[in-house]
């Protein structure tokens, strides 16, 4: 596996690293070092799967630190030590109403629904990085069974909380917006509050696991979700 | 107080943006073409990043309850202050109970209104940008009515007008550095790239730039979801060419091949559709 990193300009006043494999623990780590680091001079910290991009202040001298992190980074891979991160549990609803691409997957797959939500539940997936819309988490550990690809032809509204499936991909949308992935239930959690802080739910939380909830439970929860009494469940393995 | 008479296409507040929030997926938004803007703050004295009203291609019609020292910067528009008309890029007093009126844009996309002390809306994780789902709206509609403060001007001579450079804004020629996966591009597509002229389609707006081109089968793979800013030019597996714009999401899947300058940003903003544009190589040091 090539660990060695990539730095690049990424346009004025940004820096791009790049790895060709990278565990997320390892870019973890390493957007952690530069958080630290960087602190002041940094605008903006953004993991991707391969990358984190870092988006300094104005008046920061870019060749600088650009010169500082080829010196660090090639003298200290990241280590891939596999730390015990909490996992928080998302509730989902997994009804018809909610799931609208559920019957068509099972059936495509030759499974029950029964089996597929069983499939997604069982799995623990890894936060990668948010994206697309404020609050978005890219998910990894889907069950090879469940790929799919999206849809041909985009929805022109997908509803807050759905989640999809796309590729080998799953996410959940913080809010209504167009979308392509395959939908297969729906959470009452919010994913991004702007009064809440940090807004986006997800910012640093690594792992995830689904649970199945039925609509009673779904409406239940979204009650106190909007009296911010809800308290997701963290259990570490 | 300002009231929106007529909104006018997509009329919104913006300021230089929203910082410190896009490892949460949250774009940065702000003023589509910034040295109009800052020059517009600029010139009513108040400090760059203040929130100015930005419109485009459409002007809309206010109205001043209350007397203001504003300027008009970016596009070159025709507006009218009761009726008489007035100048852009220069202070403008609005006496209370006024109808500004921005009544065509001749050239350019995006005109900017700034009023002396700055307006007075909710500030949203840091920033006056309208954006839809952070801030209450994601643009200014028929009868909304904006506070502002007004702050003494230092140097209160109505007719002085601080020289803004036009033709720096209305340059054809985008400058701009080779972006992530520029290197696999083939050698004549390099070539090609930097010798045809692109042109903004009508589906362009705040958050991209579709750039129309005749360059034969000019195609790259999609990537790994990568990062994505303002100014990042990205070709798709079916050869469009998209110029993400201010409103732009934080992270991709197209070939990053190109990225602006930040004068390249405000310079293909103001670009209209039909109009030409050509990109040049960024020399270094």
């Amino acid at each position: 596996m090539d660990k060695a990193v990539k730095i690049k300009s990424f346009g004025h006043q940004c820096i791009l690293l790049q790895w060709e494999a990278i565990k997320p623990s390892e870019i973890h780590e390493t957007q952690t070092f530069i958080e630290n680091k960087y602190a002041e001079e940094a605008l903006d910290i953004v993991p991707t799967y391969q990358e984190i991009a870092i988006y300094l202040h104005e008046n920061i001298d870019k060749q600088k630190i650009i010169l500082q992190l080829k010196e660090h980074l090639s003298a200290n891979n990241p280590k891939s030590e596999v730390t015990n991160t909490p996992i928080y549990h998302i509730p989902v609803c997994y009804e018809k109403e909610m799931g609208i691409d559920l019957e068509r997957l099972s059936n495509s797959k030759n499974m029950s629904c029964e089996q597929l939500i069983q499939m997604h539940t069982s799995a623990v997936y890894t936060v990668h990085f948010l994206g697309f819309l404020p609050g978005f988490p890219y998910l990894s550990g889907l069950n090879k069974l469940l790929y799919e690809p999206r849809l041909k032809t985009p929805r022109a509204k997908v509803l807050a909380g759905s989640v999809g499936i796309a590729g080998k991909q799953c996410g959940i949308y913080p809010q209504d917006s167009p979308g392509g992935w395959n939908i297969i239930g729906r959470t009452p959690l919010k994913l991004f509050d702007i009064n809440q802080s940090p807004p986006a739910l997800l910012k640093s939380v690594k792992r995830i696991q689904f649970f199945q909830i039925n609509k009673e439970k779904y409406n239940e929860i979204k009650s106190s979700c909007l009296l911010n009494k809800y308290q997701i469940e963290v259990s570490y393995d | 107080m300002i009231e929106v008479v007529r909104a006018g296409i997509y009329t919104t507040i913006q300021d230089l943006g929203r910082f410190g929030y896009r490892n949460q997926g949250v774009p940065t938004s702000g003023a589509m073409d910034q040295y109009s803007s800052q020059m517009a703050n600029q010139i009513v004295g108040n400090e760059p990043n203040t929130a100015v009203i930005e419109f485009v291609l459409k002007g809309p019609h206010f109205y001043f309850h209350n007397a203001s020292v504003v300027a008009l910067c970016g596009a070159n528009c025709i507006a009218e202050l009761n009726g008489k008309r007035i100048k852009i890029n220069q202070q403008i007093f609005v006496p209370a109970k006024s109808k500004l009126v921005i009544k065509s844009i001749k050239s350019g996309m995006y005109g900017y209104l700034a009023v002396n002390g700055g307006l007075q809306v909710d500030r949203v994780l840091g920033s006056y940008s309208l954006y839809p789902n952070i801030t209450k709206q994601s643009k200014l509609n028929k009868g909304d009515c904006i506070d502002f403060t007004t702050k003494p001007l230092s140097d209160t001579n109505l007719n002085s007008s601080i020289s803004y450079t036009e033709n720096k804004i209305s340059c054809n020629v985008l400058k701009v550095e080779k972006g992530a996966e520029f290197n696999e591009l083939d050698d004549h597509f390099i070539e090609e790239i930097f010798k045809t002229q692109f042109t903004p389609s009508t589906s362009s707006n705040r958050m991209a730039y579709t750039l129309e081109h005749n360059i034969k089968s000019l195609n790259a793979h999609e990537i790994t979801s990568g990062n994505v800013q303002a100014g990042t030019v990205q070709l798709t597996p079916s050869g469009k060419v998209i110029v993400l714009m201010r409103d732009a999401q934080t992270t991709g899947g197209y070939a990053r091949i190109l990225q602006l300058t930040p004068m390249a940003i405000n310079q293909l903003s103001q670009k209209r559709p039909g109009e030409k544009v050509t990109f040049e190589l960024l020399k270094k040091g």
